[in-house]
């Protein structure tokens, strides 16, 4: 009895999350989500007020990163896989052996009857005939007092919904390895510096590489209306040798050791030095920089001149804490200071800079790939329409009288023209 | 041969096409109102005359784009009026090349006007890349032409299922208010439209699902990324989902008749609005196209 009620209670299970209307709500709980992801804004961080402490709680100030938007994703990978084993011995079993009879045709979805004088085997030869040339499968049954026909065309759509899952299946583990062992960030480097993968910026994931990327030069071709394309020549350091030289471009990513290194922007400005640390100024940026490690003492660039030639820029040594500044100035290229003997910055020239933005994604191969399953499954559902049709030949006296009885889950109006002009091509053939 | 590479070529060429178009629109509507076959003629006429232009239109910005940045990369689509040109061009195409003759032109009458309104936002808004084809070179890529054409593909099967919906909402009004009139005697029964919104969304989302999948192989190529839940991203994995939901619905419950011919409507202004909207309604950066 306990066993019985643990299998009606998995079995019940089993069959919620194989449920479309499970897959359904996960859906639009999704879509829902995501629309609050846009439409709520993504900087409320304030704990102050209600709504602060509520977006806190759930996350609502980055939804697309919360354990439940994860969860519903994964829930929605579930369904589709669940259903998918659910249904595969179904479908296999349809492609395999489909059902050859049927007894109400007039409650089939389209429907005819005629009768004939032709003998019992012409007829039915004509219909194969027409079904054949219409590239219908012709399957016959071996009663010989009562024969039928079963025909059927684009049967692979029943496979569909089964390779369209197999793909979000497959989708889903890409892009969680991707989440679990990659990594990305973005690393700006001026033309003559290098710079760690280690010291990458807004990094997501966690840097497993232990190589520099160094940038040689930049070739500058200028189009006709001024568009300027950058090429950078890298070379990527390891253990302070050149183990690999190239060129990055936009759109051609450069690789090594599995991680791709793009050219995001190629950015021009003047390049100064903090504490030893190349870093390029630009109009309308934050140009300051900690000179502290503990980070109580900044300096602030301003007034800069970005002239290729002579270049300058003013300076401004500030405390977050205190609103006057500690020390202010000027420099020109090559011009530096030395702050309580400790803390250097300088004005190193006008130069150019590479803003790169490099990626480790392992579980690519297997996104793409799911991609392209889903896509062929997507085809396949939607681009192929399964249609069926039955045919009785019974025997009357000295007639035969045909039914025929019809059906397509798609397109209805469509298959019952369709229909009505093959049935009409048969009895063209046999007369009745 | 001069003249090819000439912007003001290429603009009076854009301004004749819209002329053209927006002719079409008024005789198409003159064609239900008199049922006349000289109408219908000159209305062809003027149709096949607006879609040779919008096609010359066209292939002149790439002729042009390529001459200017010959010794970077061939025939691109590279930006938002390249892509409205596509897009009003593919609209023409799944209008008349999926629908038969007569649902072709009843589906017009809405479709015409969205194309209509597409080129007036390119003269209205996008203005400047009218004459100007420079992109950043990070656009440059066969991946985002790829993007854009299936875009485009899914985006006009989508515009003409939208013009099917309509029309499915007015015939079922008259027909409940037994109103026939001119319009209720032009459109066809109720099944039929519903059959064919379905068949046009089932053709339009295939396309959409690759569209996604190329933006997203581009923008891992380009900025290193293949996702980053920008408005647009995301807008468009919604509508995804909303789509698969309906193919789920209509296979479960059967969704037929006016709650499908909504789903129709809403799903094509949702992404006109993706399209159009938040560029100008959301904050943050997003690709206008």
């Amino acid at each position: 009895m306990g066993d019985q009620l643990y299998n009606k209670n998995m079995l019940r299970f089993w069959r919620f999350f194989a449920s479309m209307r499970f897959g359904l709500i996960l859906m639009f709980l999704l879509a829902g989500a995501a629309t609050l992801g846009i439409l709520l804004p993504q900087e409320i961080t304030t704990q102050n007020t209600l709504l602060g402490q509520i977006s806190s709680f759930l996350g609502l100030n980055n939804v697309f990163a919360t354990w439940w938007f994860h969860t519903l994703a994964y829930l929605l990978v579930l369904n589709a896989s669940v259903c998918t084993l659910h249904r595969v011995s179904a479908v296999i079993s349809v492609l395999r052996s489909p059902r050859m009879t049927v007894n109400a045709y007039d409650r089939l979805q389209a429907y005819q009857t005629f009768t004939t004088k032709e003998r019992q085997q012409e007829v039915i030869d004509s219909f194969i005939q027409v079904l054949k040339s219409n590239r219908y499968r012709v399957l016959q049954s071996e009663d010989e007092e009562q024969p039928q026909l079963y025909a059927d065309k684009q049967r692979l759509e029943v496979l569909g919904p089964v390779v369209l899952h197999s793909g979000i299946f497959i989708l889903a583990l890409g892009l969680t390895g991707l989440s679990l062992s990659g990594f990305a960030g973005t690393l700006t480097i001026p033309v003559g510096s290098s710079a760690p993968l280690s010291a990458m910026q807004q990094t997501t994931g966690t840097v497993n590489r232990n190589f520099a990327i160094r940038v040689d030069s930049a070739e500058q071709l200028i189009t006709r209306t001024g568009l300027l394309n950058t090429a950078p020549n890298v070379s990527i350091l390891a253990n302070d040798a050149v183990v690999k030289t190239g060129q990055v471009e936009f759109n051609a990513p450069f690789t090594y050791q599995g991680v791709n290194i793009h050219l995001v922007q190629f950015i021009h400005g003047e390049l100064v030095a903090v504490n030893g640390k190349p870093q390029i100024i630009r109009p309308n940026q934050p140009n300051y920089f900690p000179l502290t490690p503990t980070n109580d003492l900044y300096v602030a660039f301003t007034n800069m001149h970005p002239d290729p030639n002579r270049p300058t820029v003013d300076y401004m040594i500030v405390q977050p804490s205190s609103p006057q500044p500690l020390a202010q100035g000027s420099l020109r290229a090559g011009e530096g200071e030395n702050y309580q003997n400790q803390f250097s910055f300088s004005l190193i020239g006008y130069q150019g800079s590479a803003v790169l933005h490099a990626t480790s994604q392992p579980g690519l191969n297997f996104v793409l790939t799911g991609a392209l399953v889903l896509l062929g499954g997507m085809f396949l559902t939607l681009y192929l329409r399964y249609r069926k049709i039955w045919l009785s030949f019974i025997a009357d006296g000295d007639q035969l009288q045909v039914m025929a009885g019809g059906y397509s889950a798609k397109e209805r109006l469509r298959f019952a023209i369709e229909f009505k002009a093959l049935i009409d091509e048969a009895r063209s053939l046999v007369g009745g | 041969m001069d003249v090819i590479f000439n912007p003001k070529f290429e603009n009076a060429m854009f301004y004749a096409t819209l002329a053209a178009y927006l002719m079409a629109i008024v005789l198409n509507w003159a064609c239900i109102v008199f049922r006349s076959s000289l109408v219908e003629k000159y209305r062809n006429g003027v149709l096949i005359a607006a879609f040779a232009g919008n096609v010359a239109t066209i292939l002149l910005s790439l002729v042009r784009a390529n001459a200017l940045s010959i010794q970077l990369d061939p025939f691109r689509l590279v930006n938002p009026y390249q892509f409205v040109l596509v897009f009003v061009a593919c609209i023409v195409l799944v209008n008349f090349g999926l629908l038969r003759r007569e649902y072709a032109h009843m589906s017009a009458t809405i479709s015409l006007p969205i194309i209509g309104a597409l080129l007036l936002y390119v003269v209205v808004i996008i203005q400047q890349p009218l004459l100007d084809l420079s992109a950043s070179m990070i656009y440059r890529s066969w991946w985002l032409t790829g993007y854009m054409l299936t875009t485009a593909v899914a985006d006009s099967a989508f515009a003409v299922a939208f013009g099917i919906g309509i029309a499915y909402l007015i015939k079922e009004y008259l027909s409940k208010t037994k109103k026939r009139g001119v319009l209720g005697q032009y459109l066809p029964s109720m099944e039929i439209l519903d059959e064919l919104g379905y068949r046009l969304v089932a053709f339009g989302f295939p396309f959409f699902s690759l569209s996604i999948i190329l933006g997203a192989i581009w923008a891992n190529i380009a900025l290193g990324q293949f996702w980053s839940w920008q408005p647009k991203e995301t807008w468009s994995i919604i509508f995804w989902l909303a789509y698969l939901a309906y193919f789920h619905v209509r296979m479960l419950h059967d969704w037929r008749g006016s709650r499908s011919a909504w789903m129709l409507v809403m799903g094509f202004t949702a992404i006109l609005f993706t399209f159009i909207g938040i560029s100008y309604f959301l904050p943050g950066p997003a690709i206008n196209f």
